[in-house]
């Protein structure tokens, strides 16, 4: 059984990305439904409380989460889905012949202004549902089960035409299949299981990167996030006398954060070296606010001496069943540990980020074309100056446009979620413009400010010397480190050579912890670029889904 | 007025959690840092990402085996188990 609904504008992700897509879209008449996975809005930056915070749709106390963007909860145009994942998107066929994923270039106008006056959506549906079970024209398709698909879809929009609803002013033509967070088809939690929409807003936001280290496995060894997100959400600590460690900004407010709520952080060892001073400051002082901030923070650290390290790295932990003990290395410039430098602390938890890589997996889906990052793993979406990616009707705000904080994924969410309404027939381009004028002049200012912050916390490839032959990589499958430089030296070139000889990046979590630390491994061990060996984020099911859900919500195929 | 503690059972042990919590902060509240072990090396496991990404949290609630304990709330009456199956809704191992 499949229940449908429908949008202008979809927006998957509640972020400030997200949030700021759809308050824009909103604010210019779009039906706008917002997908996300959390009980609240919000995302990982504003998290809101567990307790209080569904009924609302935002936490009661989603500390720091500025009032402009807490409108989104009450909102008339936004129909928010809380606990909902999408498992798997389809963009509209829009010609016979046309891969849907790819081809739809030329047509960018289709999808925008053109698309209100043009094929009502009953016809141009069921032309895509032919096409999709006369040949299987789109490559997601192909990949699911044509029948199938055009089964539920067919169902679904009769259920659409029985409930009446609303019209949106385009064509819904992009589908997207959901399933609640914990990966069961949406009939499960009586909500629906397929949106459809004019237009995409992709605001997935980013995944935490851990690098792998003798017993980062162990059992009280977790991701700063991981700490954050206990800490907002559930008010409870893994630990109460920890380390916290890795590069990036996110370290100095977990650490404070930790500090306020009376947990011992014995000290924060970030892994690049501090730099000259004066070359830092003059960076960063144009943003005054920003520097503020930092010193927040670090005055939270002064007052209970928590010390900030820089140039050193947990290393190592230790410990039967759970962390006991961490191995604190000093690191060169490269983070290579400098021998002799190491000691041992006693701790119950160790928290590590090394920073964050953008959620390619929607994007991918839908056919965008990525935006490469030479320095760093994975890639970013491509987008142009309104946030259109490749792909007509779809726009990306936020990190999965390359990792700038919430400031930059509000302004470009502001951005995305008009350039969205535009593309769904709700706004010509001359309004579009005006609307757009002041967030592009923050924006500038807001992302060079991340470039400057993200240009002091560089990666370095001398973490490749902390694991040992038998540390886990792939925490999933428990491949060990010495695996994947035999699988390079008998020959495997790239992430997916590896990963099919090793099955590195093949369990649980199908490569999203292991799969940046595989890539710059093997582009390392290869000697070839990290985009050259490529990365594991392509997946044709977005989050997994027990096979058995999937079968019940789509019944039996040509039935 | 709901009450704000709900009570559940690790193993068969009672414990308590706030309303709302979840599985694994309320596991991680009552002293539990592990409740699985790696099917291959044996290895435990508890909290690693805390976002519903790593999977490393898998835990048994009631008749649903291999579900993320960071992503699922503990309800009152909720019988938690330390995993033994092989992933979502999988096989069970033993």
């Amino acid at each position: 059984m499949s229940t449908a609904i429908t949008a202008d504008v979809a927006v998957v992700g509640a972020g400030p990305a997200g949030m700021a897509a759809a308050l824009a879209a909103a604010d210019l008449g779009c039906r706008v439904v917002l997908v996300d996975a959390g009980p609240a809005m919000g995302g990982q930056i504003y998290r809101a409380p567990a307790s209080g915070g569904a009924a609302s749709g935002l936490g009661a106390a989603s500390a720091g989460m500025p009032r402009r963007l807490r409108r989104a909860a009450t909102h008339p145009g936004i129909h928010h889905l809380p606990g909902t994942v999408v498992w798997h998107a389809t963009v509209p066929d829009r010609a016979p012949g046309t891969s849907g994923a790819s081809g739809t270039g030329g047509e960018a106008g289709a999808g925008g202004e053109a698309g209100a006056g043009g094929k009502a959506g009953a016809g141009g549906e069921a032309e895509a549902g032919r096409q999709t079970q006369a040949g299987g024209k789109t490559r997601a398709g192909e990949e699911t089960g044509a029948d199938g698909q055009t089964e539920a879809a067919g169902e679904a929009r009769t259920r659409e035409a029985q409930a009446g609803g609303e019209t949106p002013a385009g064509e819904a033509g992009f589908v997207l299949w959901l399933a609640d967070a914990a990966g069961r088809a949406a009939a499960a939690n009586a909500g629906p299981d397929l949106l459809r929409a004019c237009a995409v807003v992709i605001a997935t936001g980013a995944s935490e990167v851990t690098l792998p280290f003798p017993g980062w496995d162990l059992p009280g060894v977790t991701t700063a996030g991981a700490a954050q997100a206990l800490l907002k959400a559930q008010g409870v600590v893994a630990g109460h006398r920890v380390l916290v460690a890795g590069s990036g900004p996110l370290l100095l407010p977990t650490a404070a954060a930790l500090t306020t709520a009376g947990v011992r952080v014995r000290a924060v060892l970030e892994a690049n070296p501090a730099g000259p001073a004066a070359a830092r400051a003059a960076l960063l002082a144009p943003f005054t606010e920003k520097v503020a901030e930092a010193a927040g923070y670090a005055r939270v650290l002064a007052r209970h001496r928590v010390p900030v390290l820089p140039g050193r790295a947990v290393t190592a932990c230790h410990g039967d069943g759970r962390v006991r003990r961490a191995t604190i290395s000093r690191l060169t410039r490269d983070w290579r540990p400098v021998p002799g430098s190491q000691r041992e602390v006693a701790v119950d938890a160790v928290h590590a980020s090394f920073g964050f890589c953008p959620a390619l997996e929607l994007s991918r889906l839908l056919g965008c074309a990525d935006l490469p990052q030479p320095e760093r793993p994975a890639a970013a979406v491509w987008h142009d100056e309104d946030q259109g990616t490749s792909v007509p009707g779809v726009f990306a705000a936020g990190e999965t446009t390359g990792v700038a904080g919430a400031e930059v994924a509000e302004l470009e969410g502001y951005i995305a979620g008009a350039a969205a309404a535009r593309s769904a027939g709700r706004i010509t381009t001359g309004p579009f413009v005006k609307k757009t004028a002041r967030v592009r002049a923050g924006l500038v200012r807001a992302r060079r400010f991340a470039a400057a912050l993200d240009g002091l916390y560089p990666w370095q490839a001398g973490w490749l010397s902390w694991p040992e032959p038998e540390t886990v990589v792939c925490r999933c499958e428990e491949v060990r480190w010495a695996a994947i430089g035999a699988a390079v030296a008998d020959g495997a070139r790239d992430v997916r050579a590896v990963r099919g000889v090793t099955r590195c990046g093949m369990g649980y979590c199908q490569g999203r912890v292991c799969g940046p630390v595989l890539q710059q491994a093997v582009a390392v061990a290869a000697g070839r670029s990290l985009s050259a060996v490529g990365d594991l984020q392509t997946r044709p099911l977005l989050t997994p889904v027990p096979l058995g859900e999937v079968a019940e919500m789509i019944g039996p195929a040509g039935a | 007025m709901r009450k704000e503690r709900v009570s559940f059972t690790f193993d068969g042990v009672t414990m308590d959690a706030q309303r709302g919590q979840t599985v694994a902060a309320a596991l991680l509240a009552g002293g539990v840092v592990s409740w699985r072990t790696t099917r291959s090396g044996g290895r435990p496991r508890g909290l690693f990402c805390g976002i519903g990404v790593c999977f490393d949290c898998l835990v048994d609630v009631n008749d649903d085996r291999g579900v993320r304990a960071c992503l699922i709330p503990v309800h009152d009456g909720d019988r938690v188990q330390r995993s033994v199956s092989l992933g979502p809704d999988g096989l069970t191992a033993q």
